[in-house]
């Protein structure tokens, strides 16, 4: 009986020793993942999310002219810094540390749902039908196609994530979709050809919404290590 | 004593350049840490498994760990994310497991299943082909399968994660 409980200590001891030698010996020398090379491939696939909005779809007659709409100006604005907050967290996110917050994005999805609550409020004060409601056809086009354009801004961050060590799959796939979402439709209000508040408020953001809920349920299992 | 947060940063910028003694001190200084980290968190003979798979965790993410930040805050993240991780098979394994024997009605996707699986397995080296066989197939413990397969415990844990790795590549690019 002595014997086993001097025995099992010892046998767990060297267990682990051979255990750690095993890793130490597996020892390659890697290089720390450089934040850099992610935020140059997303804003390579952003750039390439607009160019393709505007050279394939078509740029708008105002932003062709280089003389756009002030709301939708103050719109795109607002959807690019979620846009980067996201992306920043994201990017953050592939190399953890207790202690990381994630406050950014939250601030900027508040400012940014100044626009769904305006097209929402608005829509619900007129008398009139509401007509964002009624472009229910160019809404879900818009949507679409704005989810399709975000796929592409997705890639990197996704690849960035799967190098790193995300400690929260969750909130980073949601952030991932928020970001990629953001993008698209930024890009995609450069050809849409609605620029009013009640369908920016509401088919804009609804798209922004669903990349991030696709995000939540699609990233996840990609991340996962 | 565990070394303080300057010296294990010192280590693991050297670990990531590929000098193995820093890493071998580091990894035990890890282990101390983690055992003490687990020690209110699970039950004492999950503790060993769990410490052994943060360790793989550290080893394969070495690159996400800035030389220029804290290292603690950064071992303390992974082995959340596994402690984590652990408690979710954990419970996800005791609400599918079923009590008694249930009657199969037909053997054949097993078979294919079996078939298909030992085609992928010839090309694993035998060692980790042997240990995943008898671990996940056999559903033999990893001491049993140590005793069995003349390997030590943590070279059993190696060989699967290595060759299950390996397979899920196999199976990504088929």
């Amino acid at each position: 009986m002595i014997k086993t409980r001097l025995a099992t200590p010892s046998r767990e001891r060297q267990s682990a020793a051979d255990f750690l030698d095993d890793l130490a010996q597996d020892l390659q020398p890697v290089r720390p993942i450089k934040p850099a090379y992610a935020w140059a491939l997303t804003a390579l696939a952003a750039l390439a999310v607009v160019g393709l909005s505007v050279l394939v779809l078509g740029a708008r007659h105002d932003v062709a002219t280089g003389q756009p709409e002030p709301f939708l100006m103050l719109a795109n604005g607002l959807l690019l810094m979620l846009a980067l907050a996201c992306s920043l967290a994201v990017i953050s996110m592939a190399r953890p540390q207790i202690g990381n917050s994630y406050q950014g994005p939250g601030w900027a999805l508040g400012m940014a749902a100044i626009l769904p609550a305006s097209g929402i409020g608005l829509t619900l004060l007129h008398d009139s039908p509401p007509l964002g409601m009624l472009w229910v056809e160019s809404g879900l086009v818009c949507l679409a196609t704005s989810a399709a354009l975000s796929v592409i801004v997705s890639v990197p961050l996704i690849w960035w994530l799967r190098r790193g060590a995300p400690a929260r799959p969750g909130l980073a796939g949601w952030l991932t979709g928020l970001a990629a979402g953001s993008y698209g439709v930024f890009a995609f209000a450069l050809h849409c050809s609605h620029a009013d508040m009640m369908h920016i408020g509401i088919w804009h953001s609804l798209a922004v919404i669903t990349c991030g809920a696709i995000g939540r349920i699609c990233v996840p299992p990609m991340i996962r290590w | 004593m565990i070394a303080d947060d300057p010296t294990m940063m010192r280590l693991m910028a050297a670990a990531q350049r590929g000098d193995k003694h820093a890493y071998r001190a580091l990894l035990d200084e890890c282990r101390k840490w983690l055992l003490r980290y687990y020690a209110r968190r699970v039950p004492p003979h999950q503790m060993d498994d769990l410490v052994q798979d943060t360790l793989l965790s550290l080893h394969n993410k070495r690159a996400s760990y800035d030389p220029g930040r804290p290292f603690l805050p950064w071992l303390a993240a992974i082995a959340r994310y596994r402690w984590v991780d652990h408690l979710r098979r954990h419970y996800r394994a005791d609400e599918t497991q079923l009590d008694g024997d249930y009657p199969s009605f037909s053997e054949e996707p097993g078979v294919t299943a079996r078939i298909s699986l030992d085609h992928l397995m010839l090309h694993l080296p035998p060692g980790q082909a042997e240990v995943i066989a008898l671990v996940k197939i056999e559903g033999l413990s990893i001491a049993e399968a140590a005793g069995k397969s003349g390997q030590s415990e943590s070279l059993v844990k190696v060989n699967i994660h290595r060759g299950l790795k390996r397979l899920a590549a196999m199976v990504e690019q088929s």
